[in-house]
């Protein structure tokens, strides 16, 4: 109790507060401008952090992670382009609205989801993370590399329809994490004579390339169409009463956020339409969703939010990160000394607390800037293409050269932007290279330490029950999307006989 | 193009890039000892491209059994559901802004970050045909603000 006192008051700083509400408002405006997305806001402005004091770096990196995933609901209501990803889901029932003249009351109902889902998934990491790092110290080689092999395979439900195509791009970011130095021994790997790779590629340079870069190259074909519409709204609101008449739905999304969060590998988009589903799937009113539903809306925004403080649970108790964003909170954290994993919490318990108490205060944060900004984001998001693009350049080319000073970082954003731009084409999923470039070092390091614990004997990560207890759940994620499509399959078949 | 093909470009791409991991790139890039340790520097990137190899294979097949599934002769017939589109290639403008990138990241060690980004900026909006004179303010208004942020409040040394 007097480590959370500690906490509250660390994080009660003017610098603190500051950076939260500049996060917030960088973030919503990051992820309110399509083409952008909550990821690369973190990404571009994790080298802003450098030179800031720990717990101000990470809580602005927060407030961008949280609002930039709320900003894409802006854009997703008004002209049907989502910001982000995770709003895919409200562009189904917020635009209708909108069209309908309520894009005020869309994008209130969206505000204050998002705000009920972050403060459940951020009370859920305040309350069960110090249980999940009891548990965590238990953690060596063996079980760190069955966790990692367990956060891989969860690349094969990424893939969604491209399974295989998912399960490619891992490899390939397996690959890309091997270049450089080996973990063991030392020697040189994939360097090319080129001594700037001795270091391995960068994650930020390969987020820019193949997030941002890849995306700005998409844009470009838009170039034509300057006038984006965007349609008049009123200023109706929805009240606090009136939105949690509907709580179950509230509650359950937020719920089903929060726990896709916790698991490695899914992200925000996957549970906001996986509670878009069940609200439908448990609406009275299941005719309205797609033609204007706030119950639709209101699921989508509660879930994606959810996910935040949930994906803070792997990251900070066992050093794996839930999902892209915090894949590179997981080197912003390393940047400043902390390396998130089981004993974090031992170690540097002000930190963890302050990062969760933080949580609730973004999203109460949010509450205010969001009502307050959301008229001034309808008129950023009219900015044309051709003269975004040129600022969007210029951002990614400087915010890859300024993580190592070196040219060559941006360079490499460039290729891993046209290899995106490619993977793009081709439908091969971008995330799961991303997670695997991250993990796949874990992975090795930890896989060969194993071995060398066991002086040869590979068994030992079945022998271990908490290794095994995983490997056991890698298997089952790796063969469930297939399990799950031959149910539907056959779910299917006895429909049409 | 359509879905079909796709697949069997990626298929293909995978298994030859495997193959070329395999046989070419890695037993000449990457250094092996004969060192007393369990595990080789290899093992891993063996595992991926071997891995390469087998999606890849699969995907083709996958991509085979589904032409079959609906019908359609191997690699001759139209799916009526999914007519062949022409290849929707990168485009004008997407190759530009590619090429602008490049530029950019070429010329900025040898220009510097204000010559070379003020000229990648500029230079775009003119291929994007833009007439708007406070577009190209914006540009270089907005290189003012981002050489403050990195250069003077982070202290980031700017080529």
């Amino acid at each position: 109790m007097s480590v959370l006192c500690t906490s509250v008051l660390n994080l009660l700083t003017l610098s603190n507060l500051a950076a939260i509400h500049a996060g917030l408002f960088a973030g919503i405006i990051i992820g309110a401008l399509p083409g952008l997305s909550a990821t690369m806001g973190v990404a571009l402005l994790m080298p802003l952090t450098f030179g800031m004091d720990t717990v101000t770096a990470i809580v602005l990196l927060l407030g961008v992670y949280c609002g930039g995933i709320y900003g894409g609901s802006i854009t997703a209501i008004l002209i049907k382009t989502p910001g982000t990803a995770a709003s895919a889901a409200t562009s189904l029932d917020g635009y209708p609205l909108a069209q309908e003249g309520k894009a005020g009351l869309a994008l209130d109902v969206a505000l204050k989801a998002s705000v009920a889902g972050g403060i459940v998934s951020a009370l859920v990491l305040l309350l069960v993370a110090e249980k999940i790092s009891t548990f965590a110290l238990h953690f060596a080689a063996p079980e760190y590399f069955s966790l990692a092999l367990f956060g891989l395979t969860i690349i094969a439900s990424i893939g969604g329809e491209n399974q295989l195509k998912g399960m490619i791009a891992g490899m390939m970011g397996l690959l890309i994490a091997c270049v450089g130095m080996d973990p063991i021994n030392g020697s040189n790997r994939f360097i090319f004579g080129i001594t700037e790779l001795l270091g391995g590629i960068g994650v930020i340079p390969a987020m820019v390339g193949l997030f941002a870069v890849t995306e700005i190259m998409n844009k470009a074909k838009t170039i034509q169409k300057e006038k984006d519409t965007v349609l008049a709204f009123s200023n109706e609101r929805i009240s606090w009463r009136e939105l949690l008449k509907s709580w179950p739905n509230l509650l359950r999304s937020s719920l089903i956020g929060t726990f896709i969060g916790a698991i490695p590998g899914t992200g925000a988009a996957t549970a906001s339409f996986l509670a878009y589903n069940e609200a439908r799937r448990t609406s009275k009113k299941k005719e309205l969703f797609g033609k204007g539903s706030t119950e639709g809306v209101a699921a989508s925004e509660a879930a994606n939010n959810g996910v935040t403080g949930a994906t803070l649970i792997p990251l900070l108790t066992l050093g794996i990160p839930g999902d892209t964003v915090t894949a590179i909170l997981l080197g912003a954290f390393m940047m400043k000394g902390i390396t998130p994993g089981p004993s974090l919490i031992e170690s540097r318990p002000e930190i963890v607390y302050t990062i969760m108490v933080s949580m609730i205060l973004i999203n109460l944060f949010m509450l205010v800037q969001g009502r307050f900004f959301v008229r001034v984001f309808a008129n950023v998001t009219k900015i044309p293409t051709a003269l975004l693009l040129p600022l969007l350049i210029t951002l990614c080319v400087i915010g890859s050269y300024s993580c190592g000073n070196s040219v060559f970082d941006v360079k490499l954003a460039i290729l891993f932007g046209l290899i995106g731009y490619v993977m793009m084409k081709l439908e091969i999923p971008l995330t799961p290279m991303v997670i695997a470039i991250v993990l796949g070092g874990i992975a090795e390091s930890n896989l060969r330490r194993g071995v060398a614990m066991a002086s040869g004997d590979y068994t030992i990560f079945f022998r271990r029950p908490i290794s095994l207890f995983f490997i056991l759940l890698a298997v089952f994620s790796l063969c469930f999307p297939t399990i799950r499509q031959l149910m539907q399959h056959r779910k299917n078949q006895r429909k049409t006989i | 193009m359509s879905k079909g093909r796709k697949d069997c470009l990626t298929g293909i791409g995978s298994i030859t890039l495997g193959l070329l991991m395999l046989f070419l790139i890695i037993p000449r890039w990457v250094v092996t000892s004969d060192s007393l340790n369990l595990t080789s520097p290899d093992t891993f990137p063996n595992f991926a491209a071997w891995m390469l190899v087998v999606l890849g294979a699969l995907l083709l097949i996958k991509t085979r059994l589904e032409r079959r599934a609906v019908g359609e002769e191997a690699g001759k017939k139209e799916i009526p559901a999914e007519k062949e589109k022409a290849w929707d290639g990168p485009g004008f403008y997407t190759a530009v802004t590619f090429l602008d990138i490049a530029l950019f990241g070429f010329l900025l060690d040898k220009a510097g970050y204000w010559l070379s980004s003020i000229v990648c900026g500029i230079l775009l909006l003119i291929l994007y045909r833009s007439k708007k004179w406070y577009y190209y303010a914006v540009v270089v208004g907005f290189t003012f603000l981002l050489y403050y942020v990195f250069g003077v409040l982070l202290r980031v040394k700017m080529p």
